[in-house]
């Protein structure tokens, strides 16, 4: 009596094995899958490279994976950082044969980073265009993407140059942010102190 | 009476600190644009200094400033005077004290060297030579 209880006890019907396999696969691969934090598919916004051609964000990218920062070329510090960190993770990812990711820095000072100041922003430093779009838009434009992805800004303490000339910082959040080939916000990081272990195995997950 | 007498001295007395400025660097920056100057300050004497102003002949304006991080928001402010206190030194770097540079007159590209006239209160106006960087 005691031995049919156990076997009855042990005995595993075909229909629980199969539930436990889906639960099992279920669970592994959303541990490989990045979490989807925003959907910028349904959104289209047209901004201007540095050389002053459309594009159309994010749907111009769409089938590429993107890593996107966020600067004004007025700041000397934070986004120095941010852009040689972008740069940095170019020449990381080449290194590892992964040359195809685009990179995208997006100005959240559209009014002084024109299209020709962007470009001279990023010839200075050496960076080709051949996967690195700059984009400056129009102040409605910008503020729909930064808003979507939770990038921040706004001008605070302003010096008057001695011919006049107003120079004013932009207090701004501090990230770089992951998109996915279908334009899904799949991963975000500080953008000055990059975390270029992190960045890289995100990217390989979605290769 | 002789330690009152050498604080009176040193505050009053314009007593010289021996200052040294080290890894002074520029970042690179195209014709017009803003850069940011960062070094080192050591101050080997026994009287604190005070940095209280600079002079960028290559740039429009420069000023002191610190940057400041709060609730993952990043941004900048000038500052009036950074003290470098005895025995001590102070780095001037990314994300804290920096020189704010506006309006370079001329391409800053890697390698470049340009002077900074740094104004101390004690060891008097210093020129120290900045290397262009990324």
């Amino acid at each position: 009596m005691e031995l049919n209880l156990s076997r009855a006890r042990h005995a595993i019907s075909p229909m629980r094995t199969l539930s436990y396999l889906f639960i099992t696969s279920v669970f592994f691969i959303g541990c490989n899958r990045l979490p989807v934090l925003t959907n910028l598919g349904g959104m289209n916004y047209t901004f201007l490279n540095q050389d002053s051609s459309a594009v159309s964000f994010p749907s111009a990218y769409r089938g590429k994976i993107v890593v996107m920062s966020f600067i004004y070329t007025h700041c000397p510090d934070m986004c120095p950082l941010t852009t040689n960190n972008m740069q940095h993770l170019q020449d990381s990812l080449a290194s590892r044969k992964m040359s195809g990711v685009q990179f995208v820095t997006m100005t959240f000072d559209p009014h002084r980073d024109t299209p020709a100041v962007l470009k001279e922003y990023a010839e200075i430093r050496g960076i080709s265009f051949a996967h690195w779009d700059f984009l400056s838009g129009s102040d409605a434009n910008t503020d729909s993407v930064t808003y979507a992805v939770d990038v921040r800004y706004f001008p605070n303490d302003s010096t008057y140059s001695k011919d006049g000339k107003l120079s004013y910082y932009i207090t701004h959040t501090d990230k770089c942010i992951l998109i996915d080939r279908e334009g899904r916000v799949r991963g975000e990081y500080s953008g000055s102190q990059l975390d270029f272990r992190s960045i890289i195995k995100n990217i390989e997950e979605l290769e | 009476m002789i330690a009152v007498l050498c604080s009176f001295l040193m505050l009053f007395g314009g007593g010289k600190s021996q200052l040294r400025i080290e890894h002074a660097s520029v970042g690179v920056a195209a014709k017009g644009m803003s850069s940011a100057a960062f070094f080192t300050v050591v101050n080997e004497s026994d009287v604190a200094d005070t940095l209280y102003g600079v002079k960028a002949e290559f740039a429009g304006m420069a000023q002191l400033h610190e940057s400041f991080s709060k609730d993952g928001m990043v941004g900048m402010r000038p500052v009036r005077f950074v003290v470098i206190g005895a025995k001590s030194s102070v780095t001037f770097k990314h994300g804290g004290y920096h020189v704010m540079i506006m309006d370079v007159k001329e391409n800053l590209r890697a390698g470049r060297k340009v002077k900074l006239e740094l104004l101390f209160r004690r060891a008097g106006a210093l020129i120290v030579e900045a290397t262009a960087k990324n």
